[in-house]
């Protein structure tokens, strides 16, 4: 059992954590990288494409219970684990502040 | 009674390769095929895409990983327009093909090689053997015939001639055995539809329909892409199994259910895409002939491709083929489960994982030979059935060769291949 994000209000040790959950979910589920998955290592270079990108989502969700909208189906939010956890802590903040995530 | 040198079980990639590699080398072959049509998974499954003909890279260009049948036969492909590539997706690299183009060519390989004799719609039913395999029964459509070869290829996929031969072999449990894929074509699909960009937007869209209960879970996986003929996309949906039933792939009534399962569910998945732009004049232009199984047996060999083979780039000394695609875990329908080799080299596959350990001229190629489930899910990859089928058709040809059949080491089956079969790789490469 990981621990979930820490719900502090300070974004940098959130983002930290997700960063860190995301290398973890990556690389455990998705993508076995021998060398080890960094927080800035590449994605696509290390074989995320369209395909790996659905599971992603799926497990983003079951994860964190946020399903990514295709407005932030953008390249550059997959280019490593560090762009997905800034975009997620976005998403998440805004949950907890009541915004309706978009479900399209 | 017909004798033949080689029989080769079974006419997908791996089996044409054996049979021409056999024939080339003066072998009289036999090619036996069940459906009407030579290729396997390429063709009858509606596969559009060769998968491990490349070598992982870091360089700008890609590199062809086997140099006799699989590179002469991938650059026929391409050189006639019946396959785009090599093209990037991800960190592999792949070569997009046409299933019609796939099966003409393998008709002009099996046509224009002398000694090979090709039947379709016949199916190996019996196997009478002792340390060797005697005599095969083929049968089609209740006319059986008994033919005496000296050596045999099994290529079916399923292991069926070793089986029948009572030879022993390996059966992942249900729940590990990787999930077979289901592939139809939609044709009438609009242009800026098929575009790569929107792939992802579409497979979002089905995702998340899904997500909220107006699509079945089956369904959650289902990728597309335009096949590079105009109005046409390709859809592929994995398939669990029957509900509430153990997935057995070698059982008929299991078989029945993903085919039923697999129209059905590309019924209404064609449907809901109407609704996406570009498609409201779409419709199902061809169902497969069958459902992709990607595992079944996996025969017992002499030696054995084991998972961390595959992860270390293991060259030893008798490899006959290499393998270069990660491993493609397929145990969920939610897509593949990849994981790659530590140092990006490819494998060499042993000779001795092509011979069965229980018969001595029994000859393994293609999904069904001796490697380690995980290993599997990396070698039964087209490219790769195209090399281990024609280290297979060598092995065996030189086999039939001997008066008392027996060893042959895998320098003499390389060593046969450069002989054999480059001249023809490289005159494909001169005529691209």
């Amino acid at each position: 059992m990981r621990p979930s994000p820490a719900k502090s209000s300070c974004p940098e040790r959130d983002r930290a954590t997700l960063e860190r959950e995301l290398v973890e979910l990556i690389s455990g589920q998705l993508l076995d990288v021998a060398q080890g998955l960094e927080v800035d290592s590449s994605l696509p270079a290390a074989g995320l494409d369209s395909m790996a990108i659905m599971q992603l989502l799926v497990l983003i969700e079951e994860r964190y219970g946020l399903w990514l909208p295709e407005a932030d189906l953008v390249k550059e939010n997959f280019a490593d684990a560090r762009a997905l956890a800034a975009l997620l802590a976005e998403r998440l903040a805004g949950a907890r502040n009541g915004e309706r995530s978009n479900g399209r | 009674m017909l004798s033949c040198d080689v029989l080769v079980a079974g006419g997908g990639s791996a089996g044409l390769a054996a049979a021409v590699a056999a024939a080339r080398s003066g072998a009289r072959t036999l090619l036996v095929e069940r459906q009407g049509v030579l290729g396997g998974m390429a063709t009858s499954a509606l596969v559009h895409s060769i998968c491990g003909l490349y070598l992982l890279r870091d360089t700008p260009e890609a590199t062809l990983a086997n140099p006799g049948f699989a590179s002469e036969f991938a650059r026929r492909l391409i050189h006639c327009g019946g396959a785009e590539g090599p093209v990037r997706m991800g960190r592999v690299d792949v070569l997009l093909h046409q299933p019609t183009a796939f099966a003409l060519l393998c008709d002009q390989l099996a046509g224009e090689t002398r000694e090979i004799e090709l039947r379709l719609h016949s199916e190996v039913t019996s196997v009478q053997a002792d340390a060797e395999v005697r005599l095969v029964e083929v049968s089609c459509r209740g006319r059986r015939e008994p033919i005496a070869t000296r050596a045999v290829v099994d290529a079916s996929g399923d292991g069926t001639l070793a089986a029948l031969a009572g030879a022993d072999f390996e059966l992942e449990s249900a729940e590990r055995l990787q999930r077979p894929a289901f592939i139809f074509a939609l044709q009438g699909v609009a242009p800026a539809a098929l575009a790569e960009a929107g792939r992802l937007k579409l497979m979002h869209r089905v995702a998340s329909a899904v997500r909220q209960g107006k699509l079945e879970t089956a369904l959650r996986g289902a990728s597309l892409r335009g096949s590079g003929r105009p109005g046409e996309m390709m859809v592929t949906i994995d398939l669990e199994g029957p509900p509430g039933r153990i997935y057995d792939p070698l059982d008929p009534s299991c078989l029945t259910v993903l085919e039923t399962e697999g129209r059905r569910l590309a019924t209404v998945l064609a449907a809901f895409l109407r609704q996406a732009n570009g498609f409201a004049a779409s419709s199902i232009s061809a169902f497969p002939a069958r459902v992709g199984v990607r595992e079944s047996r996996r025969i017992v060999g002499r030696q054995r491709i084991e998972t961390a083979d595959v992860l270390a780039g293991a060259q030893p000394e008798d490899g006959v083929a290499l393998g270069t695609w990660p491993i493609e875990l397929r145990e969920r329908t939610t897509g593949p489960r990849l994981r790659f080799p530590d140092s990006g080299r490819p494998y060499a596959i042993p000779l001795g994982a092509l011979r069965a350990r229980d018969l001595r001229n029994l000859f393994v190629a293609g999904r069904c030979i001796a490697a380690s489930h995980d290993a599997q899910a990396s070698a039964r990859v087209i490219g790769t059935c195209l090399a281990t089928g024609e280290a297979a058709g060598l092995a065996a040809a030189l086999f039939a060769a001997r008066p008392a059949g027996g060893e042959m080491d895998a320098a003499e089956v390389v060593a046969a291949r450069t002989r054999v079969m480059l001249p023809f790789a490289e005159r494909a490469a001169r005529a691209a």
